[in-house]
């Protein structure tokens, strides 16, 4: 293998694990790493994960695909990630630290709130969204942080918070807090985003109560995200170019 | 971007079996709108945007891999040859709803039901009635989607960890009637985002290029008779019935929330 030769990275962040996967050329898979990520189920209906656990679990991953290639981390083009959609993180804006667990797609702590709307804010949902309104997606989740973490809602308020499914969280973290992004197929989950204007709808975060300051940039699936960090490089001793 | 990018052409479908099944229809340029099924956005590319319909099944792996930590399967990897040694399902029907049911039935209040039991039933049964009730949910998605989509499924593209499964894919083929279609590679989810992060640099030049990459491996075809897929199927859907609204139930005769 030629040292000048380069590969794309995939980071496949899942529900049950978080791998990573490098290609060649010809779309062969040459490298591939794979950590599982452990569930948390404090009471029946509910699941979390811990962000940073999951974060640590796609580095690794990275570090073993990368050694499992025989490649060097500057052999990288450019890195796309894939994830596992509507699970909802907050975290502190200035340290990129995680407020509280990750509240998972599967997680139906927030039905109630889906069983309390009425009818015409049920139809507004479906047609904006696309979706059937449902606890299954972020924006119930957000609400619920928001309403039970004290302090949590004056902080989103003050700027200080930032919300992001998991693809947004490994953005932030790898570009060392310099984008804040995710893609439209992502956004379509949130239960916030119009599909049919393609941009965050102020109706449904009215509806919600979520600020608007704390949502991501709406990309599109294949662009120019940034670059990997500083902060990235000290982990993993080179320093390349990241987007997805 | 998501896990969309194998069906490339409108009216294509895909599966992805993972901790649950993603049941995804390429609809085109427009969205499209369904009563018991998602509209979402399968990706956007040079300010296109592609929608998908989806029927998203919530717990569907995660049952097996619950069924090994109850210690009911005692090797995931041989779950499929435990279930082939059986001939049929006894009667018993696994409707792992843990967290309610997604697409197409949206009842948040519907819990896990396993139905069906005798003193004979081993564990045979339930890893085949496990197996079973992922081909069942993710059929309940595609009948869905047939009627609302006014058309025929020609072909079903599978991904994801449960797609190894010969006898998944097997009863899948069986109990949807469709051509099943494992693609070479098993990671077709992390080829397509590598492909959208290598276009945006040049690295590859068109979407045309990864449908050349993409190709199948193995198909399965439909093998049983109509009239026992029908029979099949009419019991999968009476034990769908006898999970739905049980937490509903309980509240009802007084249970609280603290104890569900």
């Amino acid at each position: 293998m030629k040292k000048d030769e380069k590969y794309i990275m995939a980071l496949d962040e899942g529900t049950s694990s978080a791998k990573t996967c490098i290609f060649n050329h010809l779309g062969q898979m040459i490298g591939k790493g794979q950590i599982d990520l452990n569930q948390y189920y404090p009471k029946p209906g509910w699941v979390e994960q811990d962000p940073e656990e999951i974060l640590n679990a796609q580095k690794k991953s990275i570090n073993i695909a990368l050694d499992n290639a025989g490649i060097a981390y500057p052999q990288i083009a450019s890195i796309g990630i894939t994830n596992q959609r509507e699970t909802t993180v907050l975290w502190d804006k200035k340290t990129g630290k995680s407020i509280y667990n990750a509240i998972v797609w599967q997680d139906r702590r927030t039905s109630s709130t889906i069983d309390d709307l009425n009818e015409d804010n049920k139809n507004m949902i479906k047609e904006k969204t696309g979706l059937i309104p449902d606890a299954y997606f972020s924006a119930s989740k957000i609400k619920w942080l928001l309403d039970n973490i004290s302090n949590l809602r004056k902080k989103a308020e003050n700027n200080e918070v930032l919300f992001g499914t998991i693809d947004s969280f490994l953005i932030y973290q790898l570009t060392g807090g310099v984008i804040h992004a995710t893609d439209c197929s992502n956004a379509s989950r949130t239960m916030l985003y119009n599909i049919n204007n393609l941009e965050w709808d102020d109706e449904l975060l009215e509806l919600f109560k979520i600020p608007k300051n704390i949502l991501p940039t709406v990309m599109e699936s294949s662009e120019l995200y940034g670059q990997t960090s500083k902060h990235f490089s000290t982990w993993n001793g080179q320093k390349y170019i990241w987007h997805r | 971007m998501d896990k969309h990018l194998n069906i490339f052409q409108p009216g294509m479908v895909k599966n992805t079996y993972g901790t649950g099944n993603f049941i995804l229809m390429n609809t085109g340029k427009k969205p499209y709108l369904s009563k018991n099924l998602l509209t979402t956005i399968a990706w956007s590319i040079n300010g296109e945007t592609t929608y998908a319909l989806e029927g998203s099944v919530f717990i569907t792996g995660a049952a097996v891999k619950w069924m090994e930590s109850m210690q009911i399967i005692n090797d995931i990897d041989n779950i499929g040859s435990l279930a082939l040694s059986i001939e049929c399902n006894e009667g018993v029907y696994f409707v792992p709803a843990f967290v309610g049911l997604g697409a197409p039935y949206w009842d948040p209040y519907a819990r896990g039901t396993i139905i069906g039991i005798t003193q004979k039933s081993g564990k045979e049964v339930f890893a085949r009635a496990a197996l079973e009730s992922i081909g069942y949910l993710s059929q309940d998605v595609l009948d869905e989607m047939k009627k609302d989509f006014k058309t025929e499924i020609n072909e079903i593209r599978v991904d994801g960890g449960g797609s190894q499964n010969r006898f998944l894919m097997q009863f899948q083929a069986d109990i949807s009637g469709n051509k099943v279609t494992i693609p070479t590679i098993s990671d077709t989810t992390a080829l397509g985002v590598a492909f959208l992060a290598g276009l945006s640099v040049g690295f590859w030049e068109d979407q045309r290029q990864l449908e050349s990459i993409w190709s199948s491996d193995k198909s399965f075809h439909p093998s049983i008779t109509d009239k026992k897929r029908k029979i099949n199927y009419e019991g999968w859907k009476k034990a769908v019935a006898r999970s739905k609204g049980w937490v509903k139930e309980l509240k009802d005769v007084g249970f609280v929330e603290d104890e569900l």
